[in-house]
């Protein structure tokens, strides 16, 4: 199974539950939410999108959807690469 | 009159002299820069030449042979020279990340105070150096990226004048040395009675302050992921240090608590980050 995964010239912390990526190319920080620190420790090109949205508390239901966008901006900040 | 070559000078990695065709000028400037003298030979020099009172631009600054600045009043070239070398002490330091920051320091435990022009670094520094503590720097904190230490740049503080009038023993000084009208925006430690740090420290507090006249002092914590946010936007040189300049900011956010600080009275924000800082030992 291939997944979207974490580009390599992204740095990352988790600091008190929240993510904060060092973009190294673009030399630019973004804060992640509790939610989407989760998603982005999955985000390891090993799980496709449902198989993400299964391992988040609350089951796979409507958070796939969550999980959809979130991946689809991470991509447009080029944070994540999906294929 | 001769020319006057000034002592050697170290700004972090920046290593230099001033050669002045004033010799009142080459004084003030090692009077301003006294806390950075070093034996030795300086390996680069500025030069601050006066070519009279014909010229316009009478004030000429170069470095390394290269043109500067021209300026016709000599406390505006002072203070393009003083940029100058704030510049080149930041670049100087590739092994550093370095934060547009103020700091001091108790023993070895440091404060830094990171935020933008205008948010209060210099006031508050030159606030708690009088208060006893050490004074770091007012404006490039160089954090080590393989230690964490902080590299002391005791240069001199820059106070804009609404915040020199909070320090009456500037008054008294710098009527006699100041140059031309302008004031004095230079300030060296000693003339708050500071002592300038000496050797490095380790950055247990992070204070983000922000000035705002007429407010009552307020300290707030931050989560310690937005405290990286803000140290990695404090940075000069991220794009430099690259991952290993980002994981050294994240260290210190994982382990130096860190608040933001909003108000305009000096002596209670003074006392709100000795307090922050004292609970931290």
């Amino acid at each position: 199974v291939s997944g979207p995964r974490r580009a390599p010239w992204v740095a990352w912390e988790v600091l008190g539950g929240r993510a904060v990526l060092f973009d190294e190319q673009a030399c630019a920080v973004h804060l992640l939410n509790e939610s989407a620190t989760v998603v982005w420790g999955l985000l390891d090109g090993s799980r496709d999108i449902r198989a993400i949205a299964a391992e988040l508390p609350g089951g796979r239901g409507p958070a796939i959807d969550g999980v959809v966008a979130l991946v689809r901006d991470l991509s447009r900040l080029g944070l994540v690469e999906t294929c | 009159v001769g020319a006057r070559v000034t002592g050697r000078f170290v700004a972090l990695g920046h290593d230099f002299a001033v050669e002045a065709d004033d010799r009142a000028l080459a004084a003030h400037i090692e009077t301003l820069l006294a806390p950075l003298a070093r034996p030795g030979r300086p390996a680069t020099r500025y030069e601050l030449r006066d070519r009279g009172t014909g010229v316009g631009r009478r004030y000429l600054v170069r470095f390394e042979g290269r043109h500067v600045t021209a300026s016709p009043r000599a406390e505006h070239a002072v203070d393009i020279l003083l940029w100058h070398v704030n510049q080149e002490a930041v670049q100087s330091c590739a092994d550093h990340v370095v934060l547009h920051a103020a700091a001091a320091a108790s023993g070895d435990r440091a404060v830094l105070l990171p935020g933008p022009s205008g948010a209060g670094k210099s006031t508050l520094v030159a606030g708690l150096a009088g208060s006893g503590l050490d004074y770091v720097t007012d404006e490039a904190v160089a954090i080590g990226v393989g230690d964490g230490l902080v590299t002391p740049f005791p240069k001199p503080l820059g106070l804009h004048s609404g915040a020199v009038a909070l320090f009456p023993e500037l008054a008294r000084i710098a009527s006699a040395v100041r140059l031309g009208t302008a004031g004095p925006r230079h300030v060296p430690p000693a003339w708050l009675g500071a002592r300038p740090a000496r050797a490095a420290s380790s950055p247990v507090l992070v204070v983000f302050p922000r000035y705002v006249a007429g407010s009552p002092v307020s300290m707030a914590p931050l989560h310690p992921a937005e405290a990286l946010v803000a140290l990695c936007q404090a940075a000069f040189n991220l794009s430099r240090t690259g991952r290993a300049g980002f994981a050294r900011l994240a260290a210190l956010a994982r382990t130096a608590p860190a608040y933001t600080l909003t108000g305009g009275d000096l002596a209670g924000a003074v006392a709100a980050v000795r307090a922050a800082l004292e609970a931290t030992g």
